[in-house]
């Protein structure tokens, strides 16, 4: 595959999943693709109504299945189309950062950020660092087992 | 499929009379006339297999044993229903999970080779604990339980610690495993026996490199899992089996146990796999009446007849599981206890669950314990 330059130094074997909040953070998806931003194409990328519905048992899923990061993109507080989403995120992504601290894995395997309307600058290159930090971080610890289960 | 035959002989349901004694006794059919074990056996002996896999309820059974207790025919129901399930999961079948998935989904990565966790968090400086000891807690998934459930005020965390303070009392320093999997319940009774033997493997590969020679737990789930399931599995043990109960039971009757006044009035909730799964019913009581000053007011659904929390294996939990606990909480308050003793983790986080509900509340709030964190605030010294 050949990369574009900025991302030569990115590991496209990575995998990572991000959940998107439809709003402000899926607009930055659109706008990325409208004005050519191009970000890492191993980042998978599930468009949820808003990152308060998210649950433990999605991202663990994610990780299950062999995901080496999470990323949660959702939007700033005051955009909140439903006003608590935002502060759920931020307690569903302390509570998960506890529990892969407990599984012993790497918290910064996840990462919440906050993408404004529109700016689709700001996601490429938000996702572009979380995937060069998981990529120092190297595969996941469950890959092994993921591997071993899809040969079986 | 020739397996249906197998569990059927296996379990008796051959036997089975048509007379309903289970369907009475259950608390699912109680809520859910729809409900009703008695089907479930008839389904199996005429082979309709189709009505038994392929049905929603295969999930919904408490696997509590109530019904069992009651048939006079001896029908196995229990294991029954879980090597249906194992059928039925082998068939993608599955129940619905509660959570989110999020704890069949740890169950599953708690499978992988290489785990580093580091769930011994939770032992402070004034526990004495080991890394190989004759004697090995196995902790169950309290420091993920804590986690999970902090929105409902589960601490199940005191039980752990107040197991290495017991233990400690009575001179023992016990070895506790740094990579502890699920014992692998949950997974078992949803019929998914692929992952529990992975469990079940990590964790006798690591009970035997603590050298132990006895292993304590406090929850009765990991307790019947480790003494019965296991050895099912990979024949028998080299190590024995032990629940709190029956430990600090002992020691009381031998006189090494002693507590101080606590004047409290408590009622006792039997969990299933401690009472009718191992017949442990006089140990937690033994162990209460030990404590000076305590009163013991029993429910009138006590022993063989307890009713059960409510919900298993992380499935299937819905209002009328609600109605159980509900009928439950009700009960225990009826009592005029202050406090509700079980003897198992899960017991209290459903309970809990139940007494959160915005409406209900206030009228099934009720001081809650395990006989484990109630007995070690009674040590003398
Ligand atoms: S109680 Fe036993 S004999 Fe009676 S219907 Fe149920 S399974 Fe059959
Ligand atoms: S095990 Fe319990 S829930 Fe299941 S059928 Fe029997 S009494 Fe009902
Ligand atoms: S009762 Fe237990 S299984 Fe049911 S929702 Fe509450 S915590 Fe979950």
């Amino acid at each position: 595959m050949t990369k574009p330059k900025e991302y030569q130094d990115i590991d496209f074997e990575t995998r990572i999943v991000g959940f998107v909040c439809n709003w402000d953070a899926y607009s930055g998806v659109e706008m990325a693709g409208v004005n050519r931003k191009e970000y890492p194409t191993n980042v998978k990328l599930v468009k949820v109504m808003c990152l308060g519905r998210l649950h433990l048992g999605l991202i663990l899923k994610a990780f299950e299945l062999g995901a080496d990061g999470v990323i949660l993109l959702g939007c700033p507080p005051e955009d909140c189309h439903y006003e608590s989403g935002t502060a759920m995120a931020k307690e569903l992504f302390t509570q998960t950062k506890k529990v892969l601290n407990l599984l012993g894995i790497d918290q910064n395997r996840l990462a919440l950020v906050e993408v404004p309307l529109g700016r689709g600058d700001l996601l490429a290159k938000q996702v572009s660092t979380f995937v060069r930090r998981v990529g120092r971080i190297g595969s996941s610890p469950l890959q092994s087992s993921v591997e071993a289960a899809r040969l079986a | 499929m020739p397996e249906i035959g197998q569990i059927i002989a296996a379990t008796r349901a051959y036997s089975c009379l048509d007379c309903g004694k289970c369907t009475v006794a259950c608390p699912i059919s109680r809520y859910d006339p729809d409900y009703s074990p008695r089907m479930v056996v008839y389904n199996a002996t005429y082979g309709h297999e189709a009505e038994l896999l392929r049905n929603d309820q295969l999930w919904s059974c408490l696997t509590c044993s109530r019904c069992e207790e009651r048939c006079q025919s001896g029908v196995r129901y229990t294991e029954l229903i879980k090597l249906l399930r194992t059928e039925a999961h082998g068939l993608g079948e599955t129940g619905q999970c509660t959570h989110g998935g999020a704890l069949q989904s740890l169950m599953h990565i708690m499978t992988a080779a290489h785990l580093n966790q580091n769930r011994l968090g939770w032992v402070d400086k004034s526990l004495k604990t080991a890394t190989e000891a004759e004697t090995l807690y196995f902790v169950g998934c309290q420091p993920y339980f804590d986690v999970l459930f902090s929105d409902i005020g589960v601490k199940t965390l005191g039980i752990a610690r107040g197991a290495v303070k017991l233990l400690n009392h009575l001179g023992i320093v016990p070895a506790l495993l740094p990579n502890e999997r699920c014992c692998g319940h949950d997974l078992l009774w949803a019929g998914d026996t692929e992952h529990f033997v992975k469990l079940a493997e990590h964790n006798l590969k690591e009970i035997s490199s603590a050298k132990a020679k006895q292993v304590v737990t406090t929850c009765p789930e990991c307790y019947l899992t480790l003494k019965v399931e296991y050895p099912r599995y990979f024949g028998s043990l080299d190590f024995e089996v032990v629940h709190m109960s029956q430990l600090l039971a002992a020691k009381v009757a031998d006189g090494e146990l002693k507590f101080r006044r606590s004047a409290k009035k408590v009622t006792y909730h039997d969990p299933c796999r401690l009472g009718r799964f191992s017949g442990i019913y006089n140990e937690p009581r033994a162990i209460i009446d030990a404590i000076p000053g305590v009163e013991l007011v029993e429910m009138p659904q006590s022993r063989t007849s307890a009713l059960c929390c409510g919900t298993q294996a992380w499935m299937n939990c819905g209002t009328v599981n609600k109605q159980i606990q509900s009928e439950r909480l009700r009960e225990a308050s009826a009592t005029g206890a202050d406090v509700l003793l079980t003897f198992c983790p899960k017991c209290q986080i459903h309970f809990r669950c139940a007494m959160h509900d915005n409406r209900l509340g206030e009228e099934l709030e009720i001081e809650i314990e395990d006989v484990t964190s109630f007995a070690t605030k009674a040590l003398t010294g």
